[in-house]
């Protein structure tokens, strides 16, 4: 069972921590409000004891974020005020419990006991049906090892068969569970989703009928006798995964106790680092730990804690690098916080996976610019390094302005070393207050964010912000602002957004530009060189067809007037073909009159561009509309 | 297809010891013997004459690189290919580690049933 201690008392945290652990109990232990909602908002819980009087956030607001965001995990406060009116406030806020300080450790463990009762609690965090497994912590579903991605409908449904093998539920039972009230489906509805699922579970190796219907009685999942037994097409590559897989398995179940002593060694010495500066043993120390651990978790392919026990090693060399073994406060709860998300990501289960290359070329790269080290920032971080995205902070506008050659005139600066990020991602929330910072340093984030926008087009800005209404979204884009994301928000939610921009910026997206004229098609391709497209550039429009279906472009951008073929009729060819009638067609042309326009859209462009054109005006339109061509591919059904 | 092959496996740590022996067992039956530290490993090599030895960097008392020191003053088995199995190196590190001799470097995590692949490619036996 997983605890989170929120409560800023350290004799009382103390205590109560080795009595819970004493008892079985894993503690999570924070010591304010805004940390507890990171966590909280980050981590599943079994059950959250929350103390009423917290810094930055107090309990009982605390409490009230959980639950208007959605967050069932039993919640019980701890206070000194006994007065009935306060028990009400708290209970009216969200708490399931409420006890009273100074408390008999006996009668909290007893109330935590039956709280937990009292939720459907699921003991198996991993479910698994033959090669079929769904990790409900990271709600990610393998088969044979390999992902297979889901909606949320979709992974609801299969959650739902998995838990209960056995049962057969109705299309009625299926709505009735997973689908909320407010919501009006229909059974064709629910057929569809299963549809899919199957496809998508057929697609990864499963047999077409992993779940099966039960004539006049609904579905459930096929009896694992029949799915086990070998068939004539599954491959000598299937098996053979499939016993490395379960040798994995076994081996981690064995040998997982090692791992978390060592991640237990790196959380004692990351406790010690909030107060005390580390010797150069217990450095050498702990580098070697987070060294071997890294080793040992990629080999059994959890690359979440793989990442994060590398990072630990990596913030340890760089403290290393500079002759001091002491860390800045920043500095130490940056890795205090690693160190715990890393502690979480020990519970994933063992992989089949590619391994990581030492210097990956896509990696995506985010600068977190942070001015007040908020927690949730660090958590969000952590995170993002665990999901593979090279991440690092900047503490002040000076230190994001200097990394990004800001702070010195654009033809005159030293270029940088590295290319600049793929992403910014700029914090405009104060940590204590939970409001937007104080004027003069949002005014210098603004500023920042303009200066960045300018010098940097291709790097995409996002905001996070408590004030997000029309007026202030509306700032923050003329500023650069691509992203504005308002806050509290779930850290995750956060990486979930940002991933989804990043892959469309990360992943080089593939365009053919067709223009008769070579000069100009020169000058496109120079004037789009930042923006890390792929790009074919055609003079001759008899080739195309002959070129596009070597390339398969995510996009393609015609001149109208050309010799022997015309831009039109290009798109008229693409969009008699059933694979391509949504992929995005821009149009590139000197002729301005609507009536050109018309016809363009008639025959099913996605946009018209008028030359002249800036580079940034035109990266732009290709984006959003490559952008729009992958939301369309990834709408959920 | 790959031929029969013995090798010798040097880590302290008994879970990477017992996944490598599952690799290389599935994905080309070959056998696998373990040793826990760097004396335990020049004895086995000693003894057994394996066809190549996996050895691990980071091993407390006696590393990595002391073991195959010792390995290769031993006349009975410096003629013995060592591959160093490292979890994940700068390429300096790694550049510095074949300078010493040693027949390769892999990378923990490598790549699941592709291991004795690795090891065939780097001694040549393909």
């Amino acid at each position: 069972m997983r605890v989170l201690l929120v409560d800023d008392d350290k004799a009382l945290t103390t205590l109560l921590t080795s009595q819970l652990m004493a008892h079985n109990y894993v503690v999570d232990c924070v010591a304010d409000g805004e940390t507890g909602w990171a966590y909280a908002s980050t981590f599943e819980y079994d059950l959250i004891v929350l103390d009423w009087m917290l810094p930055q956030l107090s309990g009982v607001r605390l409490c009230q974020r959980l639950r208007q965001q959605g967050y069932g995990v039993p919640i019980l406060l701890l206070t000194v005020k006994n007065e009935q009116i306060n028990k009400i406030e708290g209970l009216e806020a969200g708490a399931d419990d409420y006890v009273v300080k100074p408390f008999d450790m006996d009668e909290l463990l007893a109330r935590m006991r039956v709280l937990l009762r009292r939720s459907p609690l699921e003991a198996d965090t991993v479910l698994s049906w033959g090669k079929l497994q769904l990790d409900s912590i990271s709600a990610q579903v393998h088969y044979s090892g390999r992902p297979v991605s889901l909606t949320a409908k979709e992974y609801s449904l299969l959650e739902l068969f998995l838990r209960s093998p056995h049962q057969v539920y109705s299309a009625t039972a299926l709505l009735d569970k997973l689908w909320s009230s407010e919501e009006f489906p229909s059974e064709a509805t629910v057929r569809s989703h299963l549809r899919r699922l199957r496809q998508k579970l057929s697609q990864s190796g499963a047999a077409a009928d992993l779940i099966e219907t039960v004539h006049g009685l609904g579905y459930r999942l096929k009896s694992l006798v029949i799915d086990a037994s070998p068939t004539a097409d599954t491959s000598l590559c299937d098996q053979r995964s499939a016993r490395y897989l379960e040798g994995l398995t076994q081996a981690w179940k064995a040998h997982k106790g090692e791992s978390l002593a060592r991640w237990q060694t790196l959380l004692q010495i990351s406790q010690t680092l909030q107060v005390k500066k580390l010797s150069e043993q217990q450095q050498t120390q702990a580098m070697q730990i987070a060294h071997s651990l890294a080793g040992t978790l990629g080999t059994f392919g959890l690359m979440k804690g793989y990442r994060l026990a590398l990072q630990v090693e990596q913030l340890l060399l760089r403290a290393g690098d500079r002759d001091r073994t002491d860390f800045s406060t920043a500095q130490a709860a940056q890795f205090h916080t690693v160190v715990t998300t890393l502690g979480h990501a020990l519970d994933e289960s063992p992989r089949l996976v590619c391994p990581v290359e030492d210097n990956p070329p896509n990696a995506p790269k985010v600068m977190m610019v942070d001015v007040n080290s908020m927690s949730y920032v660090r958590q969000l971080m952590a995170m993002a390094v665990a999901q593979g995205i090279e991440t690092s902070v900047a503490a002040s506008v000076e230190a994001a302005s200097h990394s990004l050659c800001l702070d010195r005139p654009a033809q005159t600066s030293i270029e940088l070393l590295a290319p600049p990020p793929d992403m910014v991602l700029v914090n405009l929330v104060a940590g204590e207050t939970d409001t937007v910072l104080d004027e003069p340093i949002l005014q210098k984030l603004l500023f920042f964010i303009q200066q960045l926008s300018e010098r940097w087009p291709q790097v995409s800005v996002t905001v996070i912000t408590p004030q997000a209404d029309f007026g202030n979204r509306l700032d923050l884009v003329r500023r650069g602002g691509a992203l504005i994301i308002e806050y509290p928000v779930a850290p995750s939610e956060v990486l979930e957004a940002i991933s989804r921009t990043l892959i469309l910026n990360v992943c080089p997206r593939k365009i053919m530009i067709v223009d008769d004229d070579a000069h100009y098609l020169k000058q496109v391709v120079q004037l789009l060189h930042p923006w890390n497209f792929e790009i074919t550039p055609l003079t001759n429009p008899q080739r195309f067809w002959t070129l596009f279906n070597q390339v398969q472009p995510d996009l393609v951008v015609f001149d109208i007037e050309m010799p022997h073929i015309n831009g039109f009729e290009l798109a008229q060819v693409l969009r008699s073909h059933a694979k391509w009638q949504h992929l995005p067609i821009v149009f590139l042309s000197v002729h301005s009159d609507p009536a050109k326009q018309d016809q363009a859209f008639a025959l099913g462009a996605d946009d018209y561009i008028t030359k002249p054109v800036q580079g940034q005006a035109l990266a732009t339109r290709l984006l959003n509309r490559l952008s729009q061509a992958a939301n369309h591919l990834h709408r959920p059904a | 297809m790959h031929s029969p092959k013995r090798i010798l496996i040097v880590d302290d740590e008994e879970s990477i010891q017992k996944v490598v022996k599952l690799s290389l067992k599935i994905e080309a039956s070959w056998e696998g013997i373990t040793a826990s530290s760097g004396k335990e490993g020049i004895r086995q090599a000693e003894s057994c004459q394996p066809d190549a030895i996996l050895l691990d960097v980071m091993m407390p008392n006696m590393d990595g690189i002391a073991t195959f020191a010792a390995l290769e003053k031993n006349p009975k088995t410096r003629a013995i290919p060592v591959i160093l199995l490292t979890a994940k190196t700068q390429a300096s590190e790694k550049r510095l580690f074949q300078e010493i001799g040693v027949a390769g470097v892999i990378t923990k995590p490598f790549e699941p049933l592709s291991l004795a692949s690795k090891i065939s490619q780097l001694l040549n036996w393909i």
